[in-house]
């Protein structure tokens, strides 16, 4: 669905996707991203997969 | 190195060219690969850091005969350039006329997260353009990363470290400029060792991520907890 939808169309922005989305969507907090370690950023991007898919299954359940 | 005195249509010219791979700087050899063919005038001029137009002014050509030897040298060891996987303790840069020594072998993590992320897509776009000539079959064993792709790695790892300054895209891309500076000899085998770890260019510290890590596996399938702040319940 997201394929069609036309997600490919970010894969030219590469790891500013995943910048963007960690800021919020909020350009000025780029910067401060950029300069967090990158083992924190793992974590949180794991801690928002295991939540999403906690979602998804939570909401199967309902 | 090797230094010769030469006249020219316009006086003298002091030529200096190194005749030993490891007096060669990163960029120089980024030069020298950057073109498929080079002829001797070229690769003096690459080598001497002397235009090519200046070059050309030498009254006798045969006097530059005394750089042949030296060249067929170095051609003959540039083949082996790749084999050297000899990381150095540290690194040494000379910025604002002052020198900075650079850990690298105790501390090959590329960080801050804006520096990993720009060194994880040079390193795959590169791995990807030699899939694309090369094929995918037994890629890892033909696939030698360019030194143009080495120098960019190498300027995101090293500019925090290098500068003291918070991480910044394009300033760590011009930091290319010092990357281009180095001994190839150095250079080579650090921007080498990214690729051959790559994905993980990062090295989590053990206290930090490592326990988390050991904290999961540990942890039964479900076990409602306190500390986490998720629960819709």
């Amino acid at each position: 669905m997201e394929k069609k939808a036309g997600i490919q169309a970010f894969e030219k922005f590469k790891y500013i996707n995943t910048v963007n989305s960690l800021a919020g969507g909020d350009v000025t907090k780029w910067a401060d991203i950029l300069n967090i370690p990158y083992e924190r950023i793992l974590t949180k991007l794991l801690l928002n997969k295991t939540e999403a898919e906690y979602q998804k299954k939570y909401s199967e359940l309902l | 190195m090797i230094e010769k005195t030469i006249k020219t249509t316009q006086g003298h010219l002091k030529i200096k060219i190194p005749d030993k791979l490891d007096e060669i700087t990163l960029g120089q050899m980024m030069e020298l690969q950057e073109k498929s063919t080079v002829n001797d005038l070229e690769a003096i001029s690459i080598l001497s850091g002397i235009s090519l137009s200046l070059l050309q002014n030498v009254t006798l050509m045969d006097d530059l005969q005394v750089f042949a030897a030296p060249l067929l040298s170095l051609a003959s060891q540039i083949k082996y350039l790749y084999n050297s996987d000899k990381i150095p303790k540290t690194i040494t840069f000379t910025l604002h006329q002052k020198k900075i020594t650079v850990n690298v072998i105790r501390n090959l993590s590329v960080e801050p997260a804006g520096a990993f992320f720009a060194a994880r897509d040079i390193i795959s776009d590169e791995i990807s353009e030699h899939i694309k000539s090369q094929g995918e079959e037994n890629w890892g064993e033909t696939f030698n990363p360019s030194l143009k792709a080495c120098c960019q790695v190498l300027a995101h790892y090293f500019y925090c470290r290098a500068t003291g300054k918070p991480y910044h895209e394009y300033e760590a891309e011009a930091f290319c400029d010092e990357i281009k500076k180095l001994r190839v000899t150095e250079a080579l085998p650090i921007g080498k060792y990214f690729f051959t770890c790559f994905p993980a260019l990062s090295k989590p510290k053990i206290s930090y991520w490592h326990r988390l890590q050991q904290r999961w596996r540990k942890k039964p399938a479900y076990k409602p907890s306190k500390n986490l702040n998720i629960s819709t319940l």
